[in-house]
């Protein structure tokens, strides 16, 4: 335990001045920054019956956030996150440190699903930040001022959870191959596949559709309870494997 | 584990390394003794690096295996890890943290106090640069500041791979004054690889010779040169002649150049022998010398 900590505290400062970390704050600005800009011009946000006017407007980011930018922000920032060790050939120092393999791994995967908890906190803030400015600047889009706080930081806790399974994935394969391409193509490539998986019956069970099948309904209320549990224990089996792989790597 | 081998600092047996069809090292059986400066010596593509990366457990080896301070590295890595600190081939930093704060870094892994830093940077010389950004770095400063990485944790082994890549004279020249001072002011074992021979010569109270992967030669410098006889280089006016004049009294000889001719010895006493016999066959001698051979000389024939 004592070298996790130590590990997850030197995690923070490579993490410094690094593009992965102001990536996972302004990410979620592109989202909201779009949907309010559509609502903007418009001037109203047209509301299904049976949800609220913030619920749907929050459903409209988390959807989006979930489907398509929760993917492709996890593949790029594990490609980051393992580059960071590639790219300066840290293997070399870091595994002649007296630390176990193990606790590096972990780390890595710790602050990958740290990196998305970070974003999505972020998405609930500037989500709130971009309605109260769309409630000053165009009253008549309907939002009122009862923000509902806790379905939003609810919604963060569910992506905290469910990401885990793609977000071990990925680091798996950040941490595995040296090329930064090898990830990112992965990634890519599966979330793109991903947006028409989805409609298949199985579709939420794909691990790059998943959070953006825990987002689905989120307006309504509606938790995807064997997605949910797919992603977070499975989450931490990849994670489990894949460190078991690459802890026994030779550093060449 | 031998009692006798607890006064090592490195031992292996029979370390062996094969990548496909490549033995790189082979059957290695390496005796560091602690308090050394052990110069691990080898052509390029010898060995030496893959030997380096078992001793770190950073790859594992096919045959044998690795002792440091007489215990299994295999079973009691962390635990030898916190004894040791290495500098491997290239500096492994961060570039987008500045010197202290890659220091910082180690330092956290490890656990060790925040004075250590200090102590690391004044030991390398960087105190003035280390708030810098190492993508600022000269290639001879990431040098520097990675040693001070290896220095962090007081270590009493330091293993250090051609620790001298990539600095210029004077950086060279204040490593070898600092490399001797770890043994004596510090208790440390340094174990450094290289194949810049006049640097190992002149800090190395032990040498190991590998090439093609087998180690070819352990022991000292005396018993290095002892290894090679000593040579009269001799240069004549008729070296055919002079020649056969000396093959004839039964001296090995080799020609080197035209006129130069070398011609092995067991002391002193046969220059004056030698330059005695060419003149009373008429010979001219106008150079006569005792050469003992180089470090560099015994490395190329036992390499070759």
């Amino acid at each position: 335990m004592k070298a996790m900590a130590r590990t997850l505290y030197a995690e923070i400062l490579k993490l410094k001045r690094t593009l992965a970390l102001w990536l996972a704050l302004l990410v979620p600005l592109i989202i909201v920054g779009a949907n309010c800009g559509i609502y903007l011009q418009r001037g109203t946000i047209n509301v299904p019956e049976g949800t609220t006017t913030w619920l749907w407007y929050g459903q409209m980011n988390v959807v989006i956030w979930g489907l398509l930018m929760i993917p492709l922000f996890v593949t790029l920032e594990t490609a980051l996150v393992g580059n960071l060790e590639h790219a300066n050939d840290q293997w070399t120092h870091l595994y002649t440190l007296p630390v176990p393999r193990g606790a590096i791994y972990a780390t890595k995967q710790i602050a990958s699903v740290a990196l998305v908890t970070l974003s999505s906190l972020s998405l609930v803030l500037t989500s709130v930040g971009g309605g109260v400015a769309l409630q000053l600047l165009r009253p008549s889009v309907g939002l009122g001022w009862e923000i509902p706080w806790g379905r939003f930081m609810a919604y963060a806790g569910l992506i905290s959870l469910g990401v885990w399974l793609v977000s071990a994935i990925q680091t798996w394969i950040s941490l595995r191959w040296k090329n930064f391409v090898v990830t990112c193509a992965v990634g890519v490539a599966m979330t793109v596949a991903g947006v028409f998986i989805i409609h298949a019956d199985w579709g939420g069970f794909w691990p790059w559709a998943l959070v953006g099948t825990l987002a689905n309904e989120f307006s309504e209320g509606v938790v995807h309870v064997p997605e949910l549990l797919f992603g977070s224990v499975g989450g931490v089996v990849v994670a489990v494997l894949g460190g078991w792989d690459v802890t026994r790597m030779d550093v060449l | 584990m031998a009692q006798t081998d607890r006064h090592l600092a490195v031992c292996t047996r029979g370390l062996t390394r094969r990548f496909e069809a490549l033995v790189a090292v082979d059957d290695v059986d390496l005796r560091v003794p602690r308090g050394s400066v052990y110069g691990f010596l080898g052509p390029n593509g010898a060995g030496k690096t893959t030997t380096i990366r078992m001793l770190l457990a950073l790859i594992r080896p096919h045959a044998g295996g690795v002792y440091l301070f007489g215990r299994p590295l295999r079973k009691y890595r962390i635990e030898l890890m916190r004894r040791v600190g290495a500098l491997v081939e290239t500096p492994a930093l961060y570039p987008h943290l500045t010197g202290r704060e890659n220091l910082e870094l180690t330092r956290r892994l490890v656990g060790v106090r925040r004075g250590q830093i200090e102590r690391a940077l004044a030991t390398v010389r960087l105190r003035d640069i280390a708030d810098r950004r190492v993508k600022g770095y000269s290639t001879g400063m990431r040098q520097r500041l990675a040693l001070a990485l290896a220095l962090l944790n007081d270590p009493e082994l330091l293993i250090l791979d051609e620790p001298t890549n990539g600095l210029d004279p004077a950086g060279i020249r204040e490593m070898r004054e600092l490399i001797p001072r770890l043994p004596k002011e510090h208790g440390v074992t340094v174990f450094l690889s290289s194949h810049m021979l006049s640097e190992v010569e002149q800090v190395a109270t032990h040498i190991g010779i590998v090439g093609r992967g087998r180690l070819l030669f352990q022991g000292t410098p005396a018993e290095l040169q002892a290894q090679l006889e000593d040579r009269v280089a001799v240069v004549v006016d008729r070296p055919d002649e002079a020649l056969q004049v000396l093959a004839r009294a039964g001296w090995t000889v080799g020609r080197n150049g035209t006129n130069y001719l070398q011609v092995v010895v067991n002391g002193r006493s046969d220059v004056t022998l030698i330059n005695a016999q060419l003149v009373e066959q008429g010979v001219n001698v106008f150079h006569l010398a005792l050469e003992r051979p180089s470090l560099e000389d015994i490395f190329l024939e036992l390499t070759e």
